[in-house]
């Protein structure tokens, strides 16, 4: 699952960030910020009727991505 | 023939501040130096350097450098290449830093880690410095900063950053410190030079390994939810209640930029008047009073004016920045602004331009990125500014019928409006 489809509030953790055709650098630029391998996301709070920038919790910080950004982050079910 | 610069840099030791943004550096920078600080820019870039001094307990002085913050050591940013230059030694007109003191955010260690660990591959002597302790312990986190020390290889020192004493612990260190034999606190002599892509993203797979072997072994391995600012964000960022709250902010604001500002422009206005005066009554009529008053008074006088307007709305933008409210005004924004291919970052500077262009571009500087600042800076100006008004009002007169359209709606109201829309050039 990608990340722009994550249910709020629901704890995840981070899979892998996909590269990035168009935008080759943001695939760093979400690692350095904390998007890597093991972390756990939840995702805080979606725009109205779902668009426009998430706030996404990752670690202890939180960010706010775009959606081309959340796209780009795959996310995998914590087995409980 | 060839010109070659030879730069003298003081003899005391330049101890470099390094920490990812958010994790209350420049609060330390602020406790350790004083009021002694000079602020000035990097050689050829718009990125701020601060540089104080530190008089220890012995009596030696060091240099202190607030480095821009970082995420990592991999420059993507204008400030994160002048950390990496400044760190490499190579950033023009500076000495490479002979101690970095490594900050981190106890709050939050995992992101702050991967720094410091890229920081021991510079070859430089580091230091850990613990910040904000104080938070971490209200929120029953236990640090043990020997065993963090003993994991990471470096001396771990705790401070607070906002408490007048918090950094004593840190000062008392440096005092006792063998300033002539840093490098025993080198991880590694060799300075490897700027990461490739390639070798940046096998790093942070391995640090980021190692940062969880060590959260666990430190029984710190969980996430801490700040629940007071979650609390504050479901009503700050919520998609109604948030821009209603954002937009009585800036109304207030703005009102208070134009009404408060009003008496001390009089005041200015008077005073340059009075001035002006003074000298027509005691200079001889020649060119040299023409300079004075028709020149030099009434063009810095004419800048002065401006200045109690541009104090204000910096008073407030400082408030909106230091509460952390501007990040969360960049959120609600970012939609309307992103038409226009800019951050939410941008709107205050634009929304200020309205009232006057100079504190609009001025407040671009809280803007990161630097071509969404060049974007603001560039359009700032095209905004309908104040003194727009009165040639607006001019024109409309003089051209525009005074008469009364459906709905009692005034032709010359609406014009004046539509000029306003049309002076917003991203609508």
């Amino acid at each position: 699952m990608l990340l722009d489809q994550a249910s709020l509030g629901t704890l995840f953790r981070v899979k892998g960030v996909l590269p990035s055709t168009s935008t080759p650098e943001v695939k760093g630029q979400l690692e350095d910020i904390g998007f890597l391998t093991g972390e756990q996301v939840t995702v805080l709070r979606k725009g109205l009727f779902g668009k426009g920038p998430i706030l996404v919790r990752v670690g202890s910080s939180t960010f706010a991505l775009r959606e081309n950004e959340a796209k780009l982050i795959e996310l995998e079910a914590i087995a409980s | 023939m060839t010109e070659s610069r030879i730069h003298f840099f003081a003899k005391e030791p330049l101890v470099a501040l390094l920490g990812n943004p958010n994790c209350g550096k420049t609060a330390l920078f602020n406790l350790l130096t004083g009021s002694r600080q000079k602020v000035a820019n990097y050689s050829g870039v718009t990125v701020e350097r601060k540089e104080g001094n530190l008089t220890l307990a012995s009596g030696k002085v060091i240099r202190i450098l607030d480095l821009p913050g970082a995420y990592s050591l991999y420059p993507r940013s204008l400030d994160e290449r002048v950390t990496c230059d400044v760190l490499h030694g190579r950033a023009a007109g500076e000495k490479r830093p002979d101690l970095v003191l490594c900050v981190l955010n106890a709050m939050n260690l995992r992101a702050n880690l991967r720094l410091v660990l890229a920081a021991k591959r510079l070859g430089l002597p580091c230091v850990v410095v613990l910040n904000m302790v104080d938070i971490a312990k209200r929120h029953g986190l236990q640090i043990d900063e020997q065993a963090l020390a003993k994991e990471l290889g470096m001396p771990v020192i705790p401070t607070i950053g906002i408490q007048a004493r918090g950094a004593d612990d840190l000062k008392s260190y440096l005092a006792q410190l063998d300033w002539r034999n840093l490098a025993a606190l080198s991880n590694t002599s060799l300075d490897q030079g700027d990461e490739t892509v390639i070798a940046h993203s096998e790093h942070i797979e391995s640090d980021n390994i190692q940062v969880h072997r060590i959260l666990k072994k430190l029984n710190l391995d969980h996430v801490i939810p700040d629940h007071f600012s979650d609390r504050l964000d479901s009503v700050l960022l919520h998609p109604i209640i948030g821009p209603i709250i954002l937009t009585v902010l800036l109304f207030f604001i703005f009102q208070a930029v134009f009404s408060w500002a009003v008496y001390p422009m009089e005041l200015i206005k008077l005073g340059l008047e009075y001035l002006g005066g003074l000298l027509t009554q005691f200079l001889p009529d020649n060119w040299f009073r023409s300079l004075l008053i028709d020149g030099i008074l009434a063009g810095v006088g004419g800048v002065l004016t401006f200045l109690p307007q541009i104090l204000i709305l910096f008073f407030f933008i400082l408030a909106l920045e230091e509460s952390g409210y501007l990040p969360r005004a960049a959120y609600l924004l970012d939609r309307l602004m992103g038409r226009a291919g800019l951050s939410g970052r941008s709107f205050i500077p634009l929304l200020s331009s309205f009232a006057c262009a100079i504190p609009g571009i001025m407040a671009t500087r809280s803007i990161s990125n630097a071509r969404d600042r060049l974007i603001t800076i560039l359009i700032a100006p095209m905004m309908t500014c104040s003194a727009r008004l009165p040639v607006y009002a001019l024109l409309i007169s003089a051209f525009i019928p005074h008469t009364k359209l459906w709905f009692d709606l005034d032709l010359q109201g609406l014009v004046l409006f539509a000029l306003y829309l049309a002076g917003i050039p991203f609508l």
